[in-house]
C-alpha cells in the first residue's frame, strides 16, 4: 500500500516536471522492464534498448495513466509489447556482424537452470508463449490478444512446448539415474 | 507430472540474468538528456508540498548518484576504448536516436607549437551542453572550450569519455571505413546520424606522452595530455551496422559516414 502511495506521489511530481522523481521512477521500474524484455528476447543488448524505450514511453504517457492502478503491470505490458515488436522486426533485419553477447544470460547457480535453458532452446514461437505464460504470468487469452493469434493456437503451442520439455526432462533424469 | 512441470517452469524464471547497473545508469542519463525539465523553482515548490519523507528520500537518491570511481590505472601512450552509449531521442517522431559528430581540422596553439589535429567531438543528446557530449578528443588546449566548459566540456588536450551516458563495452568495433561509402569527406566535417538504438563507439588516440586514465570531472573520465593522432568508429550496437569512421592526424582529417548520416 505504501509502495502504491509512493508511486502516486512520484507520478504527480513527474507530471509537474520533476527530474528527480522521473529518475526515481525510471530506476524503480527499469528492472521490471528489462526482465520482461530479456525474457522475451534472450538478448541483453536488445533488452537494454527495449527497456529504455519502454521506460521512456511509460514516463511520457504518465498524463494518461490512471494512478489508482499499479504501475508495474503497465510497465511490464509495454516492455513485452515492444519486445515482441522487436522480435518481429528483427526477423527482417540482416545482421552485418553478429554481436557478441555481453554479460551472462543466466544465473548459473539457479536450481532449475537446465529447464530454463531448455525453454530458451525451444523454437521461437513455442518459446514465446511459454515465456509469456510461465515467466511473465499472462493468461492464454491475454497472450492470444498480444500475439494476434486464436486462443486454440496459443493453447496448442503451449501443449507442444510442454510435451517437448517433459520428454527432455525425462531423458535427462534417466541419464542421471544411469550415471548414478 | 503436469502440475510438477508447471511449478518447475514457473520456478525456472529465477535462472534468468539480472540487468546490469551500468546500463541502467546510461539509460537514465539518456532519458533525462532527451527530456525537457521544467524550471527548478516550480519543481522545488511541488516537492516541498509533498510528503516530507519522500522529499528526503529523493534528495538521497540525487546525492547517491555519484559517478563510478575507477581504480588507479597505469600510464599509457595510446588510449583505445570501446563504449556503449545511448543517444537521445530524435525529434522526428520515429523513435530513432540521434547524435552529432564533428572532427575539426588541424590547428596549432601558437605560432611556435606544431600543427596538431584540433578536436573530435561526439555529441549524443540535445540540447547541446557539456553533459550531452559522449566523447571529446582534443589535440591540444582549446581557448574557446576553456572559456565555456559548461557548453564544451574539458578544454585541455586529452581524451574524455562521459561516464554518465556511456559504459565500457567488450564488443569488437573495427577502426576502419569498411562498409561505409566513399570518398571521405575532408572539408565539411560535421555530421548528424540516426541509430535505431544504442551505439558502440571506439576511440583511439596517441598521446604526446604517457598519462593515466582518471576521473577528470563528475561527468568525464579520461587522460589529460596533448594528442597527435585520433580515430573514432561508431556502429549500431544491436546489428553491428557501421555508421561513421573518422580519423585525424597532424596534416589531414577524413570522415566516412553511412548514407543515413547527413
Amino acid at each position: 500500500m505504501l509502495r502504491r502511495a509512493d508511486d502516486r506521489i512520484l507520478i504527480g511530481l513527474v507530471r509537474r516536471g520533476s527530474a528527480a522523481a522521473y529518475e526515481r521512477l525510471f530506476r524503480k521500474y527499469w528492472p521490471v522492464a528489462w526482465a520482461a524484455a530479456h525474457a522475451v528476447t534472450f538478448d541483453r543488448a536488445l533488452a537494454d534498448d527495449v527497456a529504455q524505450e519502454a521506460m521512456e514511453r511509460v514516463l511520457a504517457r504518465l498524463d494518461r495513466f490512471d494512478d489508482a492502478r499499479p504501475l508495474g503491470p503497465w510497465v511490464k505490458q509495454i516492455a513485452v509489447n515492444r519486445a515482441i515488436d522487436e522480435l518481429r522486426r528483427d526477423r527482417r533485419l540482416v545482421r552485418v556482424e553478429e554481436p557478441r553477447e555481453e554479460g551472462p544470460l543466466w544465473q548459473e547457480d539457479a536450481p532449475d537452470l537446465a529447464l530454463a535453458q531448455a525453454v530458451a532452446a525451444l523454437e521461437p514461437e513455442k518459446r514465446l508463449v511459454v515465456v509469456l505464460h510461465y515467466w511473465l504470468d499472462y493468461a492464454v487469452r491475454e497472450i492470444a490478444d498480444m500475439l494476434d493469434l486464436p486462443i486454440g493456437t496459443v493453447t496448442s503451442r503451449l501443449t507442444r512446448a510442454r510435451n517437448e520439455l517433459r520428454s527432455g526432462l525425462e531423458e535427462r533424469e534417466e541419464d542421471e539415474e544411469d550415471a548414478a | 507430472m503436469q502440475r510438477d512441470l508447471d511449478r518447475r517452469l514457473r520456478d525456472a524464471r529465477g535462472a534468468l540474468a539480472r540487468p546490469g547497473r551500468d546500463r541502467e545508469d546510461s539509460a537514465v542519463a539518456a532519458a533525462l538528456a532527451g527530456r525537457r525539465v521544467r524550471p527548478v523553482w516550480r519543481v522545488a515548490l511541488v516537492a516541498a508540498l509533498s510528503v516530507a519523507a519522500l522529499t528526503v528520500s529523493l534528495g538521497a537518491v540525487a546525492a547517491g548518484s555519484s559517478p563510478t570511481r575507477e581504480a588507479a590505472q597505469p600510464a599509457v601512450r595510446v588510449v583505445d576504448r570501446t563504449l556503449s552509449c545511448m543517444p537521445g531521442r530524435a525529434f522526428d517522431g520515429t523513435g530513432a536516436r540521434a547524435f552529432g559528430f564533428a572532427v575539426t581540422k588541424r590547428s596549432r596553439y601558437s605560432s611556435t607549437t606544431p600543427w596538431a589535429p584540433a578536436s573530435l567531438v561526439l555529441d549524443g543528446a540535445s540540447p547541446a551542453s557539456a553533459r550531452s557530449k559522449f566523447v571529446i578528443v582534443r589535440g591540444h588546449e582549446s581557448p574557446s572550450a576553456l572559456a565555456a566548459p559548461g557548453l564544451n566540456g574539458p578544454g585541455l588536450g586529452g581524451v574524455y569519455v562521459n561516464t554518465k551516458s556511456c559504459v565500457p563495452s567488450r564488443k569488437s568495433v573495427p577502426l576502419s571505413r569498411e562498409g561505409l561509402p566513399g570518398p571521405a569527406v575532408r572539408y565539411e566535417t560535421g555530421t548528424g546520424c540516426k541509430s535505431p538504438g544504442r551505439i558502440l563507439v571506439r576511440v583511439r588516440a596517441t598521446l604526446t606522452a604517457p598519462a593515466r586514465w582518471r576521473e577528470i570531472t563528475p561527468v568525464f573520465s579520461g587522460v589529460q595530455r596533448n594528442v597527435t593522432e585520433m580515430a573514432l568508429a561508431i556502429r549500431v550496437e544491436r546489428t553491428g551496422r557501421p555508421l561513421l569512421f573518422a580519423q585525424a592526424r597532424a596534416a589531414s582529417v577524413a570522415l566516412w559516414r553511412a548514407d543515413s548520416c547527413r
